[in-house]
């Protein structure tokens, strides 16, 4: 069986187990007395993993409900759902939903605060909850030392020096970065770039080539901005670039490293199912803890799905033939 | 999707327990749209397990077992040295007690705290190392006081095989009570849990230690726990089920499959 179809048969146990789960929970009327969370997610099969992640962590412990929303729902359908879900707490998947409780917190004041919020799958979800009482959130960016120490099994070469060029509005994402890469041996070399930048083309090619050829970088760090990652940014300027000076370049969208786009060697990146079932044991943790939110507030994603691209790696790197066993999916 | 659709999916949620993209259109509320819920996953259960294993019917072994290769490596790599035999590798325990329950396979390949509780399969063969068919358990740490000062207390976190509580009362009997267990699906996952403090410390097996150390540069405190050793793997067969090919096949694939399991024989 190749890995397309193990991703084929993984996707039609999500959608049995999903099934089972349902008929497996009984059915319990609002307001019952082991609690309800209610999930307001998107609709796709990422928001499918994550959701069966969370009912398998649960495990019928508590009721779980499900609103499923877009950009045209306006948040008074939330509170027509808080209201006959009469959650304990509430998770939040992707920026839609959390977009909706926040406006959800700001209309009710301080009579929605007791209901704790949990926001997955959501950008930049420190910066977004910041001001949002008794939410909780697990970020969605995989940090860059999960992605470092993951490379680092499947190349011969050293990798303790990595660069990045970001926008000036990403660097506390990177800040909190070089934070996790303590103790790790890894040096974030960064170069920002203005968040107004009257030439984005020009500022990617000139930073991405100093850190290329003059920062004596052992491997770049690509992060999710759509920015910098424009289509004519990435086939004029990024794929030249790292194929002329063959560094290992980590990029964190699974499109970045298919053959096709050819830039990235290997993506990190959150594995749905368990993003769900850390989620679930986060709100397991709130129960336990009479509903509050536990002292941390923002967890990093535990548990990743690697992707390598295995014809770039191996062209800018001697690859651990032995490592590639611990990679969910080889691209050839 | 319209907010009518949105509204009107947690109410189809609340009628059909929870899962919105089933549609109950042919109606009925209650039992029959239950089973016809099970039906359709029973289906799709076994069109993934035909799928899974092609045309030929052989005996069938269904592996779970937390080890550092991906299970499409080690399913791979058991496949290619047992002949006569399909051979099936689940990462998740759902997903292995979902396959088990539909389609019964002729063995299971599995830590015995697992095997032991599939009704109707009993164990023929037990994975030894260093002549023991059980292993020594250790607790690890982060040594920098920073980390560990803002990890959160009395928390360890362990691979799941058996399931939350199981693996909470499985802690509680051998560490004591008192911590709260974390549990994650891989060997790789307990390292991010112990650097972001999410664990304060992992409870694995010595083998898996080595291969955090092996993996982070982080400095690690290792410290055994006396007394503890529990099982490695064990192959059980189902009641009835013809074990002599599964026995033959693994015994005769001799190291591959013992590499695959760090393990030097089976009794």
């Amino acid at each position: 069986m190749d890995e397309r179809e193990t991703m084929a048969r993984n996707r039609a146990i999500v959608v049995l187990l999903l099934m089972l789960t349902a008929v497996a929970a009984p059915a319990q009327l609002p307001g019952s007395t082991r609690g309800a969370v209610l999930i307001v997610r998107g609709a796709g099969s990422s928001f499918d993993e994550a959701e069966l992640g969370i009912r398998e962590e649960l495990g019928g412990a508590l009721d779980v409900y499900r609103l499923t929303v877009d950009r045209t729902v306006s948040y008074g359908w939330l509170i027509q759902a808080m209201g006959e879900a009469l959650p304990r707490m509430v998770v939040l998947m992707d920026n839609t939903a959390l977009g909706l409780f926040a406006r959800y917190q700001e209309h009710l004041g301080e009579r929605s605060w007791s209901v704790p919020a949990l926001a997955l799958m959501c950008i930049d979800v420190e910066r977004s909850i910041a001001d949002m009482p008794n939410t909780m959130g697990i970020a969605y960016e995989v940090p860059l030392v999960t992605s470092v120490v993951a490379l680092r099994s499947l190349v011969h070469a050293p990798v303790r020096r990595v660069g990045v060029v970001h926008r000036e509005m990403m660097t506390p994402l990177v800040e909190r970065n070089r934070r996790y890469c303590d103790g790790e041996d890894i040096e974030i070399v960064a170069r920002s770039v203005g968040d107004r930048s009257l030439s984005h083309r020009w500022a990617v090619l000139r930073n991405v080539r100093s850190l290329l050829r003059s920062a004596d970088v052992d491997a770049l760090w690509v992060l999710n901005d759509n920015v910098l990652l424009r289509p004519d940014i990435v086939s004029d300027i990024w794929v030249p670039l790292v194929h002329r000076y063959r560094k290992p370049v980590i990029v964190g969208a699974e499109r970045l490293v298919d053959p096709s786009v050819g830039l990235g060697a290997i993506a990190v990146v959150p594995d749905h199912r368990a993003l769900g079932a850390q989620g679930g044991q986060m709100v397991l943790t709130a129960r336990d803890n009479e509903w509050q939110p536990p002292r941390r507030i923002v967890q990093p994603p535990l548990s990743v799905v690697k992707i390598v691209n295995a014809r770039n790696l191996r062209r800018c790197a001697e690859v651990r033939e032995e490592g590639l066993g611990a990679v969910d999916i080889v691209l050839e | 999707m319209t907010p009518m659709s949105a509204v009107d999916g947690l109410q189809e949620n609340r009628r059909c327990d929870g899962v919105e993209g089933i549609r109950w259109k042919m109606g009925g509320n209650g039992p029959i749209r239950r089973i016809r819920t099970a039906a359709a996953a029973i289906a799709i259960g076994a069109a993934v397990c035909a799928g899974a294993q092609g045309d030929t019917v052989l005996p069938e072994l269904y592996v779970f077992c937390p080890l550092t290769l991906r299970p499409q490596a080690v399913q791979q790599r058991l496949r290619d040295a047992c002949t006569g035999i399909d051979v099936v590798v689940f990462g998740r325990r759902e997903d292995f007690l979902a396959g088990v329950q539909s389609s019964a396979p002729a063995g299971v390949l599995v830590n015995p705290h697992l095997g032991g509780e599939l009704a109707g399969y009993h164990t023929v063969l037990r994975g030894t190392r260093q002549r023991s068919t059980e292993e020594p358990y250790v607790l690890i740490r982060i040594t920098s006081e920073q980390q560990r000062a803002h990890a959160q207390q009395n928390t360890v976190g362990m691979v799941d095989f058996v399931g939350r509580e199981r693996m909470q009362a499985l802690a509680d009997s051998v560490l004591g009570d008192g911590l709260s267990v974390k549990r994650v699906v891989k060997v790789e996952d307990l390292l991010p849990l112990l650097r972001f403090g999410i664990a304060e410390m992992a409870f694995v097996p010595i083998r898996h230690c080595r291969h955090l150390k092996a993996t982070s540069k982080l400095d690690f405190q290792v410290k055994t726990v006396p007394g503890v050793r529990m099982g490695i793997v064990s192959l059980a067969v189902r009641e009835g089920a013809a074990a002599d090919d599964l026995i033959v096949a693994i015994r005769d694939a001799g190291e591959s499959v013992l590499d695959v399991f760090e393990l030097d024989g089976w009794q």
